[in-house]
């Protein structure tokens, strides 16, 4: 086990980790092997540190150790507050970036900076922004200034939440999980579980629901939406993905992160002919923008960018001694990136104000003077180019496939096969119709991270392949995306994974079996989605044959995700136990007790295949439920 | 002799007993101590080959780090513990090699496990949360 730490299904991966090995440059894995044993009273949520009475830990394997906290807290009351809280950093992350992006729309100030009038005005009719009399800008900075109003707003609902089913609604509003305000659902998660508050478990978890929905419903969607505003609604185009997309000859940039308004600004600086001089000056055949992470996906999606990898490559990235500069914003940023930058010529630059890396070089990113800092960004990373230390190593690894399934072009897929004479466009009918007939089983999200506790990107892509088979057609966002391009799912010749079913559906609409629909905070397309077909089948989402998965997650983020789409109505099965294992109470609520109140729940469920098995079940439970 | 049984099954890996057992070499006998004082721990809780196992000095019955010390500087003290003499010692890690259990880690001289011999009872036995750690004398 000692030999072999780095336990990946991915080529690149693997040739890039042994590179490191020899030039004693410690990755994730390393430090992840360092790490064992790792303690057992945190990773069962048995471990309180929320009063400096504390640090508490129920012991539950010896018959004499202590059964409850200092101030009495059982194990309930401890694993339940630190899932809620860990569920509200998550809302935290997704829905300060959706804010970051409403003020990025607010301060667009130029029309040429709203890329997508259209959803402008769709979104503008959807919240009752009078638009008659008034310019682009004018809608923008009402909207934005509306969105802005979701965080922090004293009365009412979000506004979202209007885009659920009724039934789901109706439920929210019987249950009392209908989120107000965003900030105020993560505060009142804070407060409640601050000692000596809440020690209900069912209470604890019913607030960390209304903060999971005021992300999804809320920031996410609002990260996505106002996205689409500025940046343009993803539509389908070919890409390249992996570790191979760096360019030896090239001006390398790495853009890694999450949020788009930083890495639409380097593509654009990237293309500016001044700074393409100055790189052949250099010696450079050109620049070669290509994204990580979620920023990744972001601009993949937008721009057709190549994807350079996933959370687990980032390192590796610069170990091909290959990156001029890995320009990073917020969110699944390894702190240990400064560390292996120091060994090559690579120039960290971090911009955001909310996540300095001792080590790198800050350069503050403001939306206002967004293409003149990328300019100088830009500029950086080729003068830069020269300064190659080591012998460069980029593996030829690298595969291609369609992606972009924002909700939208999903609905254009479908026209596609729609009789405008007999039905209108526009609809989801013909999926329905699909999924009715039982052409298509059902469908499945498989999203998040990767962890070290699974083996990287095969739980994903195993997981695909074994639904594909099934005549589940699967959606990706996040690091799962990555997994699946990489292992070329993305690629029409991925009908071969298919069922006879899928591969039909796949033919009739041009597209993929497994659709990339974005980036995690993009989740919320998916919940659009659902929520499209349940309303066009006058049922609930938690009646519909679909399910989710994370088979590789490990973010506070993944677990407010998983959470809300629990509390959307779906089953989701996450292939990590998240840290409440240590209270049976608390497991069986999450995993059995929420499904009577909510209609979804969670599953723990670490190897693949069985996972599949239990989707299609499920799959199929519903499809016997509804009668189809 | 003071043996100290490790129960794999109960160790949940939190490691208490390796800060313990620093602390309990500081001259503060504290935490805080221990790191400004540099002191490692006697007791490391690791996985080695998948399986978790703490390394510890046994006071096993024919020591190897006494038999390769090629200045003699370790030697068995009557209550069986591993004792240097830091006066000898030329810090060349023999010892350290030597040692089947991992027990050894040189800090500037070899640390072994001293069984807490001036305290009352082994403080990495008295931290650990689970019990793991039996003490028995022998």
């Amino acid at each position: 086990m000692e030999n072999c730490a780095c336990n990946t299904c991915d080529a690149a991966t693997k040739k890039l980790y042994e590179k490191a090995k020899s030039e004693r440059i410690d990755t994730i894995w390393d430090r992840a092997l360092a790490m064992q044993p790792q303690c057992g009273f945190g990773e069962m949520g048995l471990c309180c540190t929320n009063c400096s009475m504390g640090p508490c830990r129920i012991v539950k394997i010896s018959e004499d150790g202590p059964k409850a906290g200092i101030c009495g807290a059982t194990e309930d009351t401890i694993t339940s507050r630190n899932f809620a809280r860990a569920v509200a950093a998550g809302a935290a992350a997704h829905s300060d970036h959706g804010r970051d992006i409403a003020l990025a729309l607010y301060h667009a100030g130029d029309k040429t900076r709203i890329r997508n009038e259209e959803k402008l005005f769709k979104i503008a009719g959807e919240w009752g922004i009078t638009v008659e009399g008034k310019d682009t800008v004018q809608i923008a900075r009402e909207m934005a200034e509306r969105a802005l109003g979701e965080f922090g707003k004293v009365f009412g609902k979000l506004q979202f939440l209007q885009r659920a089913p009724e039934k789901r609604i109706k439920l929210w509003d019987e249950l009392g999980v209908a989120p107000g305000a965003i900030d105020r659902e993560i505060v009142e998660v804070l407060h409640s579980t601050h000692m000596g508050c809440d020690a209900d478990y069912r209470n604890i978890i019913r607030q960390a629901i209304r903060a999971a929905l005021s992300d999804g419903w809320g920031g996410s969607m609002i990260g996505t939406e106002l996205s689409d505003v500025l940046f343009g609604t993803p539509m389908p185009k070919k890409v390249e993905a992996n570790l191979g997309v760096l360019k030896k000859e090239c001006v390398n940039i790495v853009v890694h992160g999450h949020d788009p308004t930083l890495s639409e600004a380097i593509v654009l600086a990237s293309r500016d002919p001044e700074l393409l001089e100055l790189a052949r000056k250099q010696g450079a055949e050109g620049i070669n923008v290509v994204g990580m992470c979620c920023t990744g996906n972001e601009i993949a999606m937008r721009q057709g960018i190549p994807m350079a990898g996933d959370f687990f490559q980032q390192e590796l990235a610069i170990v091909t001694g290959a990156v001029e500069a890995m320009i990073v914003d917020v969110q699944c940023i390894m702190p240990s990136l400064a560390t292996v930058a120091k060994c090559y010529h690579t120039k960290l630059i971090t911009t955001s104000p909310k996540a300095k890396i001792p080590g790198a070089i800050h350069i503050e990113f403001n939306e206002q003077k967004s293409l003149e800092i990328a300019r100088r960004i830009v500029k950086d990373a080729v003068m830069n180019f020269k300064n190659r230390k080591v012998e460069v190593f980029i593996p030829d690894d690298k595969s291609e496939g369609r992606i972009g399934y924002s909700f939208e072009a999903i609905i254009k897929a479908l026209d596609r096969v729609t009789n405008s004479f007999a039905h209108p466009s526009g609809t989801v009918k013909p999926l329905v119709d699909a999924i009715k007939s039982g052409v298509l089983r059902g469908a499945a999200a498989i999203v998040g991270c990767n962890n070290h506790r699974q083996p990287h990107n095969t739980c994903h892509v195993t997981l695909a392949k074994e639904l594909l088979k099934r005549d589940i057609i699967v959606v990706t966002t996040g690091c799962g995306a990555h997994a699946c391009i990489k292992a070329g799912l993305m690629d029409k010749d991925a009908r071969k994974y298919c069922g006879k079913g899928l591969a039909t559906v796949c033919e009739l609409l041009d597209i993929p079996p497994v659709l990339h629909m974005g980036s995690c905070v993009d989740i919320s397309r998916i919940l659009v989605l659902l929520s499209e077909v349940a309303k066009y089948m006058g049922v609930d989402i938690s009646d519909l044959p679909v399910a989710a998965a994370a088979p590789e997650w490990m973010s506070e983020k993944a677990q407010s995700i998983g959470l809300y789409a629990v509390a959307s109505g779906v089953y989701v099965i996450l292939g990590v136990p998240p840290a409440v294992t240590g209270s049976e109470n608390v497991t069986g609520y999450l995993t059995k007790g929420l499904e009577s109140v909510l209609g979804g729940r969670f599953e723990i469920e670490n190897d693949p295949v069985e996972a599949a098995a239990k989707i299609a079940a499920h799959v199929e439970n519903r499809r016997k439920r509804l009668g189809i | 002799m003071v043996k100290i049984l490790f129960e794999k099954d109960k160790c949940l890996g939190c490691k208490t007993c390796e800060l313990a057992c620093a602390a309990a070499h500081s001259k503060t006998r504290s935490l805080l101590g221990a790191i400004k004082e540099k002191k490692v721990p006697r007791i490391r809780i690791k996985v080695k080959n998948g399986k978790l196992r703490a390394e510890q000095c046994t006071l096993c019955s024919s020591p190897r780090c006494i038999e390769v010390c090629p200045v003699g500087a370790l030697n068995r003290s009557k209550s069986g513990i591993i004792k240097v003499n830091t006066l000898l010692c030329t810090m060349c890690g023999l010892c350290q090699e030597a040692c089947p259990f991992g027990a050894i880690v040189l800090s500037d001289y070899p640390t072994v496990c001293d069984r807490c011999i001036e305290m009352d009872e082994p403080f990495c036995a008295k931290a650990c949360p689970t019990r793991a750690l039996e003490v028995k004398a022998v």
